[in-house]
């Protein structure tokens, strides 16, 4: 599994399941329907870091830490510094927590699945749906306009 | 005969206001029709009304900041409803595609040259992030500094609309921008003013039209959305 987060880029290849995900900015937000592989990247993703762990294999090359954020989660708070990806954004961003991503988006990355703009002043070019081609997941932008980043 | 409808989402004393009456000035736009929302509240409501009064030969031009719902929807998706019901009634659509109307001006490129010098490092960094499509509020150096000019703003448009005050106010000539005012050097006549020579707009003297061609080309205007070609 590769990750470049500066380049924006996110790819994860597995034997089941294939990434190649651009995201834009500090702040990308994955929108759409269910079933389009926003939970399977956080299970992947997950199972690699225990996998990590256990074994002390390196699967996760990547220059920071990824955290995963949802309903079971115990992270409350953002570390600077991190990669975040949030699940289930509608019941897990709460006010503090988007304080809090307001205040570590100079140095950490957020990917957030959810289906609202959270108040985080994004424009449409930092919405996002997961799309498949030909079994590769890739991010489609409805937006990429000139005075929108 | 083509009618052009102009919805906006700002107030009809706005600056965005005085701006959109330049444009259909300085064109020579005789066929329009101009409705205001006054927020984005009753946006939806307004173009619902448009909708229902155009015919397929005219056009529809929203001017519309990044603004974080309307009604039920975000705004990309507000968009993309709009975008597909005028394309349902084969009516031409356009839409603007600034973060707010007050960054138009902020990402001019000879901003730099006409402000107070104690602006020149900050236009000249806020213009290039904003015209090479990088997103400027996170960049710490930048913001911490336009903070330390504008104090505490909530909003990246309260931040601009702050900021692009500050700057203009100081600007020899009748440049200042904010809410209610729109300075009429920008794109006004040059012929009876005094300041002609100290004047540091880089097209003092153009008319209008020219004016506002040099601008569209040296800001965030520059993209798919040509007025030029719209208000035709």
């Amino acid at each position: 599994m590769e990750v470049y987060l500066r380049d924006m880029s996110l790819r994860l290849d597995t034997l089941s399941v294939r990434y190649d995900l651009e995201l834009r900015g500090h702040i990308t937000i994955i929108t759409g329907d269910s079933a389009t592989g926003k939970t399977l990247l956080i299970n992947r993703i997950q199972e690699l870091q225990v996998d990590e762990r256990l074994n002390n294999f390196k699967h996760l090359d990547v220059d920071r830490e990824i955290k995963i954020l949802g309903i079971e989660s115990e992270i409350t708070s953002i570390v600077n510094g991190c990669f975040y990806i949030i699940d289930n954004a509608d019941l897990v961003l709460d006010t503090t927590l988007r304080d809090d991503i307001m205040r570590n988006r100079f140095d950490s990355r957020f990917l957030i699945f959810g289906r609202s703009d959270y108040n985080l002043g994004l424009s449409p070019n930092y919405f996002g749906e997961f799309y498949n081609d030909s079994g590769v997941i890739k991010v489609h932008y409805d937006f990429s306009s000139k005075g929108w980043w | 005969m083509i009618m052009i409808y102009i919805v906006s989402e700002g107030s009809p004393n706005g600056a965005e206001s005085m701006f959109i009456k330049n444009l259909l000035y300085i064109y020579n736009v005789k066929d329009y029709s101009l409705h205001f929302s006054s927020g984005n509240r009753r946006l939806n409501s307004v173009l619902t009304d448009v909708s229902n009064m155009v015919s397929h030969t005219d056009k529809v031009i929203l001017f519309v900041d990044n603004v974080s719902r309307i009604g039920k929807h975000t705004l990309r998706l507000f968009l993309r409803k709009w975008i597909s019901i005028f394309e349902g009634i084969d009516v031409a659509f356009y839409h603007t595609t600034y973060y707010c109307f007050e960054e138009i001006f902020l990402s001019y490129q000879y901003l730099s040259v006409m402000c107070n010098t104690e602006y020149k490092d900050i236009c000249d960094n806020l213009s290039n992030s904003l015209m090479n499509n990088v997103d400027y509020t996170t960049d710490k150096e930048l913001t911490t500094a336009i903070r330390h000019i504008v104090g505490e703003c909530r909003t990246r448009e309260h931040i601009s609309s702050a900021l692009l005050s500050i700057i203009t106010r100081g600007i020899l000539g009748k440049f200042h921008i904010n809410k209610g005012t729109l300075g009429e050097c920008w794109f006004g006549k040059c012929d009876s003013c005094r300041l002609q020579e100290r004047c540091r707009y880089r097209c003092k003297l153009l008319s209008s039209v020219d004016k506002f061609e040099h601008f569209e080309c040296a800001t965030i205007l520059a993209s798919d959305l040509s007025f030029k070609d719209v208000l035709k």
